[in-house]
């Protein structure tokens, strides 16, 4: 039996991290032979991060989940394939490993994760850890988005109209396709490309070039690019995100004809 | 010592990352125009104040979305859908897993690639992947930007984008 624990160090004596998305490692140790394997995240926390050590616990075929706490989609998931999921773990590693495996040696008439501490209301706490979870999500999109809206500020303060108009060329396919550039070069949260949007449109500029701009932010990921290779063909990315980008001045152009 | 968990070592951990660095250099930014231009950056400041009291509504709608998404998040049955061939019902539900993916797309990579190497068709891979353009949280915020019509209608390209690029690679890689 394998079992995956989400860690705060590679080794038996780190912390139990409380959740995985807060993780530095997942341990996997097999309850046979007691091999201790780990694998190191991404370096960064939130729920990325998670995501990656989740499907990594999927990768090496664990039969058990064990962590701090989790979100209701990732436990239905993984359970979906089979694998224990044990919630509310704490302290070392070590010593959660043992409560785990006196706990179902023990053979006792409730699954495992009944014993370690999940609420008798489930909808409530599930209520509380979505709330907990999308202050998180919000929190972390505000600082970049506090940025980008204090930058506006100075741009329609600061850069006359005319300027914005001239480089963007109006509804022209020119300043559709500069646009469409522009949106495929950043990345980052859809929030902020909406922002810049309606400030292009308060500034005179296009729907056109509005749409293209935040069509492209989304759908044409040119830092991603290396990432998306290496995970799914280079062949397959560079031709998803050519089609992406041509498809995002069509429907800039489709925006111009209807709006 | 500054402890590992102690919020003097969170802020400072916060502002070595890109959001903090890039938020120090914005407020930078401000104080080099403050001190060139005084009067006009103090409108400035003003204006992205403004601007931020009419995100506050969209901004509580967006959480009540979210809130609701992680509740009632991507059923797992999904997976075993799109893991067997490339037919429309794939690709609706591709669609569907694409829309109502959150987080990072880094995050989704392994995924994908544990799906393609599972038997997922690329095609369906390419409607997930444009259908995250789609973002229900924060629709709220984009109607109150945009109106009701420019969302709709963007969102209705966006899918059938989605499976043009899914028919596209399709071809192109089957």
């Amino acid at each position: 039996m394998k079992i995956a624990i989400t860690a705060r160090g590679k080794d038996l004596d780190a912390q139990v991290s409380d959740k995985p998305g807060t993780a530095s490692h997942l341990l996997v140790m097999d309850m046979l032979s007691k091999e201790l394997q780990w694998f190191e995240g991404s370096g960064k926390s939130g729920p990325g991060a998670g995501l990656l050590f989740i499907s990594m616990a999927v990768n090496e075929n664990c039969d058990a989940f064990l962590t701090g706490w989790l979100s209701p989609g990732s436990e239905r998931q993984l359970k979906a394939r089979g694998i224990t999921v044990v919630t509310g773990m704490t302290g070392k590693v070590a010593q959660a490993l043992e409560e785990f495996e006196r706990a179902y040696a023990s053979g006792s008439a409730a699954p495992p994760e009944e014993s370690f501490g999940t609420s008798p209301l489930p909808n409530i706490k599930a209520l509380i850890n979505a709330c907990r979870q999308a202050l998180t999500q919000i929190g972390s999109m505000l600082p970049v988005i506090a940025g980008v809206v204090f930058l506006i500020g100075i741009l329609t303060t600061f850069i006359p109209q005319r300027i914005l108009s001239d480089f963007f060329s109006g509804n022209t396919l020119q300043g559709i396709f500069k646009s469409a550039l522009a949106g495929s070069l950043f990345t980052g949260n859809p929030a902020n490309s909406y922002i810049i949007g309606k400030e292009l449109l308060d500034q005179g500029l296009g729907i056109g070039v509005v749409t293209a701009l935040i069509c492209a932010w989304v759908m044409v990921g040119i830092v991603q690019l290396p990432a998306e290779s290496a995970a799914l063909g280079k062949g397959f990315a560079i031709v998803r995100n050519f089609l992406c980008f041509i498809l995002s001045m069509v429907i800039a152009l489709i925006m111009v004809g209807v709006m | 010592m500054i402890q590992s968990n102690s919020p003097t070592k969170k802020i400072l951990k916060f502002l070595y990352s890109f959001k903090g660095l890039f938020l120090l250099l914005v407020a930078a930014f401000y104080l080099a125009l403050w001190w060139i231009m005084p009067e006009k950056t103090a409108v400035a400041f003003q204006t992205s104040i403004d601007f931020f009291y009419r995100l506050l509504l969209p901004f509580f709608l967006v959480f009540c979305f979210m809130v609701a998404l992680n509740l009632f998040s991507t059923p797992p049955q999904f997976e075993k859908i799109i893991q067997n061939g490339s037919g429309v019902k794939q690709s609706f539900f591709a669609a569907i897993a694409g829309i109502l993916s959150t987080g990072p797309i880094f995050a989704w990579y392994p995924i994908l690639k544990d799906l393609r190497d599972r038997g997922a068709a690329p095609s369906l891979m390419a409607v997930f992947l444009v259908n995250r353009a789609v973002k229900p949280a924060l629709v709220p915020m984009m109607i109150s930007l945009f109106g009701w019509s420019f969302v709709l209608l963007l969102t209705l390209l966006t899918v059938a984008a989605s499976f043009c690029v899914g028919f596209c690679i399709n071809r192109l890689f089957p």
